[in-house]
């Protein structure tokens, strides 16, 4: 009896299995395994078990509309990953990035890439190779309506490649199942950026956060 | 010095045979005082009873389906220049002789390829397929390989011989004029012995003095230097279809050849490129081209074809395809120190260059770009879609620009002299005034503001002083 019960102990310890009761546990073991990269705001990266946006997986932004925010929330992470000399994609995105403002932000030019695509067959497509590819530190798309097995798909190219994908959704696409790891919510815009994890692996998500 | 000498007797049929889509009897054929004859036949041919000579509807009432095709010299000695090319990976002197043979000087290889045996293994081995007759023989001087060769024609090996071989062979095999040949024979010299014997200032008297000359050429009494070869500046190949190709994918098996051609020259010259150009001749007597561009130089078949892949599915075949080229015109030097070893992320072999190039074939050119800065005041001309990775960076504006441009601003309705978008807008902090580009006859006289809408947004919108509309022309991040 004690030997299974050592064994179950044993079992529980395992990395890969969370327990809610237990969340600061599994954020130190999370933060072992992973790279993260810190949002620049530091309640959104509490809220978050790895502590931070993760570097090869997948994320989800799902927005009442375009530019409510989420360029500023991701601008830092951005910075960060275009140090690197692999390209910050982004694909179809609503407007165009104006180059003189990236640059105040501290993004490095020279590394950015910008794909426009016809159809929502060749966003995903043009995501998936970029995510694959291992030459993209981020890839930044705004697909029309992804199927999770799709989502599934841009997934195993993220981990593949170690590059982050973000996909920028409305947030009506809220209730539909999706396999991101992270899925994050923002608020409609007031004196702070309001966003909400929605869901989160190894974590529960949170509540509204006001961030600045 | 040692001489090797390639001799393809049936250059022509080659050419044919390596056209057909499933080997099928067929002849060249040569048109001689108003008669269609058999000019080389291949061994499908041969076996069913045609023989080199006969009149084509004699061969045709032999063979079923028996496929002729028009001899054509210059295909046969383009095809021979490219053997020539091929050839410069085992040695830089290389001459053509006459329509058929390749003389190469290779003693100064020997060391490289390890002697001649295994030079001529290396030789036999790289020959690219479907040139068969040939025979491949080495000797001492260029005439004498060149005997041998024909002497021993379509044995389809390498054969080694010396000077001392050549007494046996009979006079018939030397490359001199058939009216000479036929006063050899008349005067009963029948073989090289008989005639190396007699004294050579007499030959030269009966015969002139090209043939002594020969003779001391063949014989190694006289120096015979030729040329170093040139690799032709550009790079330019075809290849005629018998069958008509309907499909782009089908496309995709001859494109290889190609470019394996391709691949194959810029390696014997170091060189890499970043342009192609296919082109097509069609059925319909047009022609269909497409560029390709490389972000990065290549040099490799296998950093070429996928693109090549790419492209193919999405290209559209206005008629049949008769006829497929390919051409490079532009070269830069090889740069092979590529790639991080100890590169901190994973590359699965893909390099930056590469994906942008991937992503080009199959979105388009002007579909993929960077971003750059332009020295200009005019929001609109600030910034450039530049080649990826070449985007310039210069001192960005004091003032707070707006994360999200519009390509074309966005006319917005006004109330009271406030911009309206769905509801009207509050101007948070403005006017920056910016009027220039006078010198281009696209002058701008704009006051720009950050204006906050209803939902929080902010945007940056402003008001043309020449006719006092109001305009979206950016969205900030937050």
């Amino acid at each position: 009896m004690s030997a299974a019960k050592a064994n179950l102990n044993q079992l529980l310890q395992h990395p890969a299995i969370w327990r809610a009761a237990d969340t600061a546990r599994s954020r130190q073991c999370r933060q072992q395994q992973t790279d993260t990269l810190p949002s620049g705001f530091s309640a959104l990266d509490q809220a978050l078990p790895a502590g931070g946006l993760p570097t090869d997986n997948v994320a989800e932004i799902l927005c009442p509309h375009w530019g409510c925010g989420e360029t500023e929330l991701l601008s830092s992470a951005l910075a960060l990953l275009s140090q690197q000399s692999r390209w910050l994609v982004w694909v179809n995105p609503p407007w165009l990035p104006y180059a003189p403002a990236l640059q105040q932000q501290g993004i490095q030019l020279e590394n950015t890439l910008v794909v426009h695509c016809r159809d929502d067959q060749s966003i995903l497509w043009a995501m998936e190779q970029c995510l694959s590819s291992g030459a993209c530190s981020a890839v930044q798309g705004w697909p029309g309506n992804p199927l999770p097995k799709q989502i599934r798909r841009l997934q195993l190219a993220a981990q593949k490649g170690r590059s982050l994908g973000l996909l920028m959704r409305p947030d009506s696409h809220l209730q539909q199942p999706s396999p991101a790891p992270l899925r994050l919510q923002m608020g409609p815009l007031q004196q702070h950026l309001q966003v909400r994890v929605v869901k989160c692996k190894g974590h529960w998500g949170s509540d509204w956060l006001a961030l600045n | 010095m040692l001489w090797a000498c390639l001799h393809f007797p049936a250059l022509a049929l080659n050419l044919v045979e390596q056209g057909l889509p499933r080997p099928q009897p067929s002849v060249v054929e040569i048109t001689r005082k108003n008669q269609r004859l058999v000019l080389h036949a291949n061994s499908l041919a041969l076996q069913a009873g045609v023989i080199p000579g006969m009149t084509i509807p004699t061969a045709q009432g032999l063979v079923n389906e028996l496929h002729c095709q028009v001899y054509d010299q210059r295909a046969e000695s383009k095809a021979l220049q490219q053997l020539a090319n091929w050839a410069y990976e085992f040695t830089p002197h290389i001459q053509t002789h006459g329509s058929h043979s390749l003389l190469l000087e290779v003693s100064h290889s020997l060391k490289l390829f390890q002697g001649q045996h295994a030079l001529a293994q290396r030789l036999l081995q790289r020959l690219p397929p479907g040139f068969e007759p040939f025979a491949l023989t080495f000797c001492e001087t260029p005439m004498a390989a060149l005997l041998f060769a024909q002497a021993h024609e379509g044995c389809n090996r390498a054969l080694f011989f010396s000077l001392q071989d050549l007494p046996d062979y009979d006079v018939q095999w030397l490359s001199i004029p058939a009216a000479q040949k036929a006063l050899l024979y008349s005067m009963g010299l029948k073989t090289l012995s008989q005639l190396t014997e007699l004294p050579r200032d007499t030959l030269s008297k009966r015969f002139g003095i090209e043939f002594s000359g020969y003779l001391n050429r063949l014989l190694g009494q006289q120096a015979d230097p030729l040329p170093n070869w040139v690799l032709p500046e550009q790079f330019s190949a075809e290849l005629e279809f018998v069958q008509e190709i309907e499909s782009s994918q089908a496309l995709l098996f001859p494109i290889r050849h190609l470019l394996s051609r391709l691949e194959h020259y810029l390696t014997a010259r170091q060189l890499s490129l970043n342009h192609l150009l296919f082109s097509l001749a069609l059925r319909n007597r047009s022609r269909q081209s497409w560029h390709m561009h490389f972000a990065a130089p290549v040099h490799r078949l296998s950093d070429m074809l996928p693109l090549v892949q790419l492209k193919l599915e999405n290209l559209k075949l206005q008629a049949p395809v008769l006829n497929l080229q390919l051409s490079a015109q532009q070269f830069l030097p090889l740069n092979t120190t590529q790639g991080d070893l100890f590169s901190q992320h994973q590359n699965n072999g893909v390099s930056r260059y590469q994906l942008v190039d991937r992503l080009k074939a199959r979105l388009g050119d002007k579909q993929v770009h960077g971003l750059g800065m332009v020295a200009d005041h005019r929001p609109e001309y600030s910034w450039s879609s530049a080649t990826p990775g070449q985007g310039e960076v210069l001192q960005h504006p004091a003032e707070q620009r707006p994360f999200w441009l519009l390509t074309h601003p966005q006319k917005l309705r006004s109330k009271k002299g406030l911009p309206l978008y769905d509801h009207p807008l509050q101007l948070l902090k403005g006017p920056e005034r910016i009027e220039t580009g006078w010198w281009d006859n696209k002058p701008i006289n704009r006051d720009y503001f950050i204006a906050l809408h209803g939902n929080g947004q902010r945007f940056w919108v402003y008001r043309d002083r020449d006719n006092q509309h109001w305009f979206l022309h950016g969205i900030f991040s937050a």
